[in-house]
């Protein structure tokens, strides 16, 4: 049975890799700020942590594929173990991203270890900052630890599309429709000081919030026309 | 490494880990509001104990470790 299930998973999977990565060939991609910081830290080659929010993981991993995974840039990405997330594994394992499942929305889970271990041997990691489970648009501390703990600074990354499907999922998954315009935008890189005390730790996760934020409405107010999908902007 | 060994490495560890000195770990200190091992440190005190003693600590396991004498007597059982 088990066997049957892992067999399935890994058909869906192949599936949605390839219905992504054709889609993907019929994407107009624009990056709206910030591709000089990909360059940057593509030629750099340092450890950063990649992060986006949950609704937005469908095009920033591709563009993570597409820019760096293709051209042998390790990253290792944080999947949680539910049925959706062995999905997502077989997907990053197939765009040859490392997997490491689990979750960070704790201190010191195992998941945020192994992360912690992946980025410490030089590899950039991916983590979202309200994954597994929300609240939407809410950050935990786990992305603020790992890069508190291992100095490689914060990437934020957001992406709108015209026009879009909205998933019926918590986050309501955004994919790009094909042929839509696609505009993506990176952050600055955020470093988080070696030293925080809980207070700090908790501002630290809202200046993450507040930068991804100010990127969503970036890439959404880039098309011209007030955003339809703008986080809350406040806790 | 038996038991005595793995507590002498968590000592050393929790020491260089909360900045205390290692005669002053005591079972009975709490790793949050005696030792001031906050998430952060937390994550370092977790992989530290993994790599030294070569042993894994789940989420759930590692969620009972309340106390320096938590990490003893989880040390004891591993």
């Amino acid at each position: 049975m088990a066997r049957l299930r892992g067999f399935k998973t890994t058909w869906a999977a192949t599936a949605i890799r390839w219905v992504i990565q054709i889609l993907g060939a019929t994407w107009r991609v624009r990056v709206v700020a910030g591709e000089e910081i990909f360059e940057r830290i593509r030629t750099a080659g340092e450890p950063v942590v990649f992060s986006f929010w949950h609704n937005r993981v469908l095009f920033c991993a591709y563009s993570l594929y597409r820019r760096f995974l293709r051209h042998r840039f390790p990253i290792a990405i944080l999947v949680s173990h539910s049925g959706d997330g062995e999905l997502g594994a077989h997907l990053a394992r197939a765009w040859g991203a490392g997997v490491v499942r689990g979750s960070t929305s704790r201190g010191g889970s195992v998941g945020l270890r192994q992360l912690y271990r992946a980025v410490s041997h030089g590899s950039s990691a991916v983590t979202i900052p309200d994954g597994p489970r929300g609240p939407l648009y809410r950050c935990q501390p786990g992305v603020v630890v790992l890069a508190q703990m291992t100095g490689a600074p914060i990437l934020p990354m957001a992406f709108a599309s015209r026009p879009a499907w909205k998933l019926g999922s918590w986050d309501r998954l955004i994919v790009p429709k094909p042929f839509a315009r696609v505009h993506l935008a990176v952050g600055e890189p955020l470093i988080v000081p070696r030293e925080l005390t809980g207070e700090d730790l908790e501002s630290e996760q809202r200046r993450v919030e507040i930068e991804l934020d100010r990127l969503v409405r970036e890439v959404e107010e880039s098309f011209g026309v007030p955003s339809t999908d703008r986080p809350p902007g406040g806790r | 490494m038996n038991a005595d060994d793995k507590k002498h490495v968590a000592t050393e560890v929790l020491a260089e880990i909360s900045g205390n000195a290692k005669d002053e770990i005591r079972p009975e200190m709490d790793l949050v509001a005696d030792l001031g091992i906050d998430s952060p440190k937390a994550l370092q005190l977790l992989v530290a104990l993994e790599d030294r003693l070569e042993i894994e600590i789940s989420d759930e396991e590692a969620a009972k470790l309340n106390t320096v004498g938590d990490i003893y007597a989880f040390l004891g059982a591993a």
